[in-house]
C-alpha cells in the first residue's frame, strides 16, 4: 500500500520537499504524531486534503485486499460433481416441466413459477460450465521467455506480440496446449524469420522480426493465431524434399493447402542444418497428432516473403461436443457431429451385397461399405436398409457408410468416461447423459470399423482416401 | 474398563444387508453398501457379457449394473416392482469403484456376531469358495455372506446356485 505521504505527492497537494522536511521532523522530534498530522500542524498540507489522501489510501487498501482473494483452489473432482449435480437439476426440471405440461394445469401463476425455475437452471448450468475456464494468459506469457531466449540463441532480434491473451478456455485445453504453442513459436523463430536483419531491411522490412500470437474465440471454438513477418514457407524447398523422400510423385499437382500439410508428416524437416532449435524432424508431426488428440485442427497460410501463419482451432471445452442422437431399435447411441459428413436414405438401387453378406452402398461417385450398427453390436434393428439412415463417417481418412435406423436429434452432450467395472469395448469411447437422463453411449468410429471386420463376414475394403472424396460442405443433404 | 470391554464386544458384531436373489436369502456387509436405488432404464454395453446389464445415470455418475443371477447360474426369476439396484463399493488392489447389483427385493440389515459366521464348506469342486464370506446364522435362518470384491471382479463365478441349493437343504 501506497504511503499517505506519496499519494499526496502523486496529486500534486505536497511538494516532495516539504514531505522530506516532515518525515525528518517526525523521526527526530515526535515520533507519536502521525505523519498526516505533522504535515496538517506545520501547515503544508490542508486537512481535507490529507482526509482525502487517507481514503484512498484505504480505498487501495481494500481493493488490494480483493485482488489477493480473487481465486481460490478447488480440487477438479468437486467441480465435475458440481457440475454433475446441475446437469441433473436441469434434466429433472425439464421432465417435471414435461409432467406438469401433461397434466394440462390452468394456473398461470404456476406457469410463471415453473418458467423462473427453468431460466434459474438453465443459468446454473452455463455459470457451472464456466468454472472450467481459464484465460490463457499464463501460457502466452510464457513464450516471452521462449522469445528471448530463442533471440539470444539465434541473434535475431525477434519481438513478439501478444493478443487477446484474456481469452478464457476450458482448463484441460490449456494444460495441453502449451507444448504445441512453444514448438511452433520456435519454429517461427528459427524457420519463419530472416535468418539476419540486413536480410530482412534488404527485403523492405524493419530490422527486427515479429511474431504475433493471438486467441479469439470464434462460434463455439477458440482460434489461436501465430504469425511471423518472415520469409514465409518455400513451397519448393518442401515439395522437392517430399519427392527426395518419396512422400508425392515428382509430378504431383498439388494444392497450396496440400503442400503446407506435407510439413506435419513424420520426419519431415527442410531446415538445412541441424541445429539445437529445430531441425531435427521431430515436430510437427507430434504437434499435430497433440492437437488432434484435443479435438482441435491446424490450418497454414504462408505468402512468400511476407510470413505464415499458423491457425490452431480448438474446441472450447473437451467435455462438450456435439452430437448426432441416433437410433438403433431400442437403444440410442451418440455420434461425434466432427465425424459425419453426411446422412443420406439409400435408394434400393444403390445397395450392393456381395456374396449376400457384403454390403456396401453407392453414394454418388463412392462405392462405401455399409456397416449396420445393429449388426456390429449384435442388437436388433431394421433389416431393409433402404428404410433407415446411411451415416457417411470418417476416420483416419477412411470413410465408411454406417445404417441406423433413425435419427434423433443433434445435442450438446457432456462427455463423461465409461465406468470402471464394465469391460472395455473399442467401439464406445465415452458415455453421456441422455435428455431424457438415460445414458447414451458415444460411438467411436475407428473401433467401430475395427469391431465390424471382426464380427462380421468379410467386406469392402475402402479404397477411397479422403484426397478425391467429393464430400464438401455443400454435399450435406438428405435425399429423400 | 467397561468401555473397552463394549467396544471390543460391539466390534465382533456384524451388520449386513440382506437380499433375495432367485429363491435364496444373500448378504453383504453393510459398509460395503451406499445406497439403494428403484430399478429404472438400464443402457446395454454392446457386445459386453450377459451378465453385465449395462450402465444407468446415477445422479450424473455412470453406474454399472449386474445381474448376479446371471453371473453365478441362478434361476432367473422375473422382474417386479420390488426389484431394485444396491449401490456397492467394489475395491480391487489398484482401483475402487461403485457397482450396481440387480437384486430381487432387499430384505433387511441384519447385525449377525462374528462366532456366528461358520466358513463356508466345500460345496464342490466347481465353486471356489472363497467368493463367500461365510454362512452366517441369524435366528433360524442361515444367510449366504457374499465377497462382493471377489464375485464382481472375477469373470469366471458359475455355480453359486450349487450353494444355496445345499444351503436350503442343511436348512430343512
Amino acid at each position: 500500500v501506497r504511503k499517505v505521504g506519496e499519494i499526496l505527492v502523486s496529486s500534486g497537494k505536497l511538494d516532495a520537499k516539504a514531505l522530506e522536511e516532515a518525515i525528518e521532523f517526525q523521526k527526530n522530534e515526535n515520533q507519536d504524531k502521525k505523519l498526516g498530522e505533522v504535515l496538517v500542524e506545520s501547515g503544508v498540507v490542508d486537512s481535507l486534503d490529507l482526509h482525502d489522501a487517507l481514503k484512498q489510501q484505504d480505498h487501495l487498501r481494500l481493493s488490494n485486499h480483493s485482488a489477493s482473494h480473487e481465486s481460490i483452489r478447488v480440487s477438479s473432482d468437486r467441480l465435475d460433481l458440481l457440475v454433475d449435480t446441475i446437469g441433473e437439476l436441469v434434466i429433472a426440471q425439464a421432465t417435471f416441466s414435461e409432467r406438469l405440461l401433461h397434466l394440462e394445469l390452468k394456473d398461470a401463476e404456476a406457469s410463471r413459477q415453473l418458467r423462473h425455475i427453468e431460466k434459474l437452471s438453465r443459468s446454473l448450468q452455463e455459470a457451472s460450465l464456466s468454472l472450467r475456464m481459464m484465460v490463457i494468459r499464463p501460457v502466452f506469457e510464457k513464450m516471452h521467455r521462449l522469445v528471448r531466449d530463442l533471440s539470444k540463441k539465434t541473434g535475431k532480434e525477434i519481438e513478439l506480440h501478444l493478443s487477446g491473451a484474456d481469452t478464457e478456455i476450458d482448463k484441460s485445453v490449456i494444460d495441453r496446449i502449451g507444448d504445441p504453442l512453444m514448438h511452433m513459436i520456435r519454429n517461427s523463430c528459427d524457420h519463419g524469420l530472416e535468418f539476419s536483419s540486413a536480410e530482412r531491411v534488404r527485403a523492405g522490412k524493419s530490422p527486427s522480426g515479429n511474431i504475433y500470437l493471438s486467441a479469439r474465440h470464434r462460434s463455439g471454438e477458440v482460434v489461436i493465431e501465430i504469425t511471423d513477418d518472415g520469409q514465409g514457407l518455400h513451397k519448393n524447398k518442401i515439395l522437392e524434399k517430399a519427392i527426395a523422400k518419396g512422400l508425392i510423385q515428382s509430378h504431383a499437382v498439388l494444392s497450396d493447402a496440400e503442400i503446407w500439410s506435407l510439413i506435419f508428416l513424420p520426419g519431415f524437416s527442410t531446415a538445412e542444418t541441424v541445429t539445437d532449435l529445430s531441425g531435427r524432424g521431430v515436430g510437427m508431426d507430434v504437434v499435430k497428432r497433440t492437437v488432434e488428440s484435443i479435438r482441435g485442427r491446424i490450418e497454414i497460410e504462408s505468402t512468400a516473403g511476407k510470413g505464415s501463419t499458423f491457425r490452431l482451432i480448438l474446441p472450447l471445452t473437451l467435455a462438450i461436443i456435439d452430437g448426432l442422437i441416433v437410433g438403433v431399435g431400442q437403444q440410442k447411441y451418440i455420434i461425434p457431429m466432427m465425424q459425419i459428413h453426411e446422412a443420406i436414405r439409400p435408394k434400393k438401387e444403390d445397395l450392393v451385397t456381395a456374396m449376400e453378406v457384403g454390403e456396401a452402398v453407392r453414394v454418388r461417385k463412392q462405392i462405401l461399405p455399409l456397416f449396420r450398427l445393429a449388426q456390429v453390436f449384435d442388437i436388433p434393428g431394421i433389416q431393409d436398409p433402404s428404410e433407415g439412415i446411411v451415416l457417411i463417417l470418417e476416420s483416419n481418412k477412411q470413410s465408411l457408410a454406417l445404417l441406423v435406423d433413425r435419427i434423433d436429434q443433434i445435442r450438446q452432450v457432456v462427455i463423461k468416461p465409461v465406468s470402471e467395472g464394465v469391460p472395455k469395448q473399442i467401439a464406445v469411447s465415452g458415455s453421456a447423459i441422455l435428455p431424457d437422463g438415460t445414458v447414451g453411449l458415444l460411438i467411436e468410429i475407428h473401433g467401430l470399423m475395427e469391431l465390424s471386420l471382426k464380427h462380421s463376414a468379410p467386406r469392402y475394403e475402402s479404397t477411397q482416401t479422403s484426397e478425391n472424396s467429393d464430400f464438401n460442405e455443400t454435399s450435406k443433404e438428405h435425399s429423400p | 474398563m467397561s468401555t473397552t470391554t463394549i467396544i471390543e464386544r460391539s466390534g465382533k458384531i456384524e451388520q449386513f444387508l440382506t437380499f433375495k436373489l432367485a429363491l435364496e436369502e444373500y448378504g453383504v456387509p453393510i459398509l460395503k453398501v451406499k445406497e439403494i436405488v428403484g430399478l429404472q432404464d438400464i443402457t446395454p454395453i454392446p457386445r459386453s457379457p450377459d451378465w453385465i446389464l449395462g450402465v444407468i445415470n446415477l445422479r450424473g455418475l455412470m453406474l454399472p449394473v449386474v445381474d448376479l443371477k446371471k453371473k453365478c447360474g441362478l434361476h432367473p426369476t422375473e422382474a417386479n416392482i420390488r426389484n431394485c439396484i444396491v449401490v456397492a463399493d467394489v475395491v480391487s488392489p489398484n482401483k475402487s469403484f461403485s457397482m450396481g447389483i440387480l437384486v430381487d427385493e432387499v430384505e433387511e440389515v441384519v447385525s449377525i456376531n462374528q462366532d456366528q459366521i461358520e466358513p463356508s464348506p466345500h460345496f464342490s469342486a466347481k465353486l471356489k469358495s472363497d467368493y463367500l464370506l461365510g454362512l452366517g446364522k441369524s435366528g433360524k435362518r442361515i444367510i449366504i455372506l457374499l465377497d462382493l470384491d471377489r464375485v464382481l471382479l472375477d469373470s469366471e463365478v458359475v455355480g453359486l446356485g450349487e450353494v444355496a441349493k445345499e444351503v436350503s437343504a442343511s436348512q430343512t
